[in-house]
């Protein structure tokens, strides 16, 4: 009767707030020594405080924050659930499987995956041949792209280091700048060559979004990769990608 | 003036230029994408803007904040859905315009009356931010713990339709800033502490992957609820005649600077944000037309006046909440929150310290938001044709980029630390998924970036002030200024009680 028509979240950070007093009150006094003449009141004061104050006031919510009874709540759809959740767990996954596959393989896996799963509305059991397809294929581009992207680099610098082509040439800024010119030319030339053969008219809306998500994914990755690695040096983790 | 042409040597370079012009057409960009807003964008490139050196860096997310302010009209104009509720006021004549074949004359409007809004409260940031930061030299510890309750109590009774979610989620983002490290006794103070002292977490909560997790991850979150909505249509409008005649804006300037007041002093309150000036605005814009005999149209009626006034208040939002930010290091709402956040990684910490110190650096960022505003006008109108396209690109395909945008922003905070940087992607998710379930009921999440921020500050000035008090906790109630800013925190906890009361709302 007391949990009826009530929102859980002022629940949650009840117990959030108990958990934090616990916590807090378990940990004993953060002064140092001395420190109780010279009157520092120590780290733990001021959590105690929030961790009341944050049960008082999810109290309060949790008696008078009731669901509006004019207002039905927003039921998601079966799809729209599935999205959600494959989302969520992708993201999961993303976050440790990244180390081990490397940044470029686990981001164009995710992009594709969850473009397709988006374009297509939902995940659905006629969809999964169209999608493995596209999954390897997207590897394989991604993986011809960034190598083409790689060798350019790496030629520009050893012939600016050798001084085979004028230094500017072979700066950090035009190296990025031709590489992406390398790399853009390269992803256009492949647009061109399957738009058409890749159109909903042509080849159906399953086959349609999957090239979509690949070429969304495969821009995308080597765009990231361009920019924070090679124009900002973040040590993207390589992964299974030694080269 | 030595000091002055120093700040311009920092940012009239190549790169700064280049940066905040990618700044400003993204920003417009993104304020054009129904769901996405200013403060979203200005979290997505501060991993960038990190990489940068701090003006170049703070000019890039001004230029982004600016173009995402104006950029919400586009789809306010054409579809009748605002960007960002930064444009919900545009919408009423922009809509009605768009459907009287005035389109191009909206829009074009719209970007005008925001270069107007942003330059006008650049001028009222230049003259006041240094005058209300000297007021600060006479701040103690026991003053400027008081002043961070002010900006944490003030935020949270305003943001949000309920008080008490306010307050809850200001002191859950203080809850996340003290977790760490003492800052006196170096004592750890996150639970489980055994396991987790070899970790990241031991230096507590990267601030800027819990923004972009708050801010980006918890959007895509949002926004998957609601993907396979059928998308609207952009109606095939002509744009033409975009330039209001110069005799037409010169008969508003009633209005322009009734907005520009009201959006420069809104702006300016920590936590009200842009959505109650450009209402106020337009309301104001309807009383002056209806006292003009004539001489203006009445806002409302699909006319330019009702576009001119909530879109100078927006922009002029932009320049009144860096006020404070600037001078106090209170944020006047979540986006120039998240530009403090960018810029004390910077190593950089708003206040007088800042204006004593390192004067050179507080005018290049009045010179980069002039800039911003600059190629803001500059850019929306040369795009005036080509942004509304924006809109046809399927959440489908954006929000999975915005996902990962906002991991690797996570991610490449951390630069060479492969092992702290997968941390931090772990906090972005989890902030996520915790904004998600926050913003579904109701909680409002800029108290939390308050909390995160100001946390820190408050903990250490409240220490100090009670250790050179000798332990004596009454030290807040002996001073007048303290005294002024309590009773300003408890006013601002109360007055929106019995008004709301009054109107027979929930507290």
């Amino acid at each position: 009767m007391l949990f009826q028509n009530r929102k859980p979240l002022p629940v949650v950070f009840m117990i959030l707030a108990v958990l934090y007093f616990v916590y807090v009150v378990g940990s004993g006094s953060s002064q140092m020594i001395g420190d109780e003449l010279g009157g520092d009141p120590g780290g733990m004061l001021l959590p105690m405080v929030l961790s009341i104050f944050m049960f008082i006031a999810s109290v309060y919510l949790f008696i008078t924050d009731r669901p509006a009874a004019d207002r039905k709540p927003v039921r998601l759809g079966k799809e729209e659930r599935q999205l959600f959740l494959l989302t969520i767990v992708v993201a999961i996954g993303y976050v440790f499987l990244s180390r081990l596959l490397g940044f470029i393989l686990s981001t164009s896996l995710v992009l594709f995956s969850l473009s397709f799963a988006n374009l297509r509305a939902g995940l659905f059991r006629k969809d999964c041949k169209v999608w493995l397809v596209g999954l390897v294929s997207t590897t394989v581009l991604i993986l011809g792209v960034y190598s083409a992207g790689r060798v350019t680099t790496r030629s520009l610098l050893m012939a600016g280091r050798q001084g085979a082509i004028p230094a500017w040439l072979g700066s950090t800024g035009m190296v990025v700048f031709l590489t992406l010119l390398v790399v853009s030319a390269l992803i256009v030339m492949l647009l061109v060559l399957t738009r058409t053969r890749f159109s909903v008219e042509h080849s159906g809306a399953a086959v349609h979004s999957m090239w979509l998500s690949a070429m969304v994914s495969i821009i995308s990755v080597e765009f990231l990769y361009l920019v924070f690695r090679q124009m900002f040096y973040v040590e993207l983790v390589k992964g299974l990608i030694t080269w | 003036m030595d000091i002055f042409l120093e700040g311009l040597s920092q940012v009239a370079n190549i790169s700064t230029v280049l940066w905040m012009s990618i700044g400003s057409v993204l920003g417009i960009l993104l304020g054009a994408l129904p769901g996405l807003t200013a403060t979203m964008g200005v979290a997505l490139m501060m991993p960038i803007s990190f990489q940068l050196p701090a003006a170049t860096g703070i000019g890039l997310l001004l230029a982004v904040y600016c173009g995402a302010v104006s950029g919400a009209s586009i789809p306010a104009i054409l579809l009748g859905i605002p960007g960002n509720p930064n444009a919900i006021a545009t919408v009423e004549d922009g809509l009605l315009m768009t459907k009287r074949g005035l389109a191009g004359q909206a829009l074009g409007g719209a970007v005008v009356a925001s270069f107007i809004g942003g330059i006008g409260s650049l001028i009222c940031l230049v003259l006041f931010s240094p005058l209300i930061a000297k007021m600060t030299l006479a701040f103690g510890p026991a003053e400027k713990t008081t002043l961070a309750l002010v900006g944490l109590v003030v935020i949270a009774s305003v943001s949000g339709d309920n008080i008490w979610k306010g307050l809850l989620m200001g002191a859950l983002g203080m809850g996340l800033a003290f977790l760490g490290t003492d800052p006196y006794s170096a004592q750890l103070r996150i639970p489980f502490a055994r396991y987790l002292a070899t970790t990241p977490l031991a230096k507590g909560i990267d601030l800027t992957s819990a923004l972009i997790g708050l801010f980006g991850i918890s959007q895509v979150f949002l926004e998957m609820r609601r993907i396979n909505l059928p998308a609207q249509k952009v109606p095939e409008v002509k744009i033409d005649n975009i330039f209001p005649s110069f005799r037409k804006i010169l008969g508003m300037w009633k209005i322009i600077l009734s907005s520009l007041g009201i959006g420069t002093l809104i702006g300016a309150i920590p936590g009200t944000g842009a959505s109650i000036a450009v209402f106020m605005a337009h309301n104001s814009a309807k009383a002056i037309a209806a006292n003009s005999k004539g001489k203006l149209d009445m806002p409302g009626t699909g006319v330019i006046e009702g576009v001119f006034a909530p879109e100078v208040a927006n922009n002029a939002v932009t320049g009144g909440a860096l006020i404070p930010a600037l001078a106090l290091g209170i944020p006047g709402d979540a986006a120039t929150a998240v530009l403090i956040g960018a810029l004390m990684i910077k190593g950089v910490t708003p206040g007088f310290h800042l204006f004593s110190t390192n004067m050179a650096l507080v005018y290049a960022i009045f010179i980069t938001m002039f800039i911003a505003n600059v190629f803001m006008a500059v850019f929306q109108l040369a795009g005036v044709r080509i942004y509304p396209k924006v809109l046809n690109v399927p959440p489908q395909i954006l929000m999975p980029i915005i996902l990962i945008l906002s991991f690797i922003g996570a991610y490449a905070i951390a630069g060479q630390a492969t092992g702290v940087a997968i941390y931090n992607m772990g906090i972005a998710l989890v902030m996520g998924l915790v904004g998600y379930f926050l913003k579904r009921d109701g909680y409002p999440i800029a108290p939390i970036v308050l909390g995160l921020i100001l946390g820190g500050m408050f903990e250490e000035n409240f220490r100090r002030a009670v250790k050179l008090a000798g332990g004596n906790y009454l030290v807040f109630f002996t001073k007048p200024i303290c005294l002024l800013f309590i009773a300003f925190s408890i006013l601002s906890v109360v007055l929106p009680i019995i008004a709301r009361r009054r109107r027979g709302g929930k507290a």
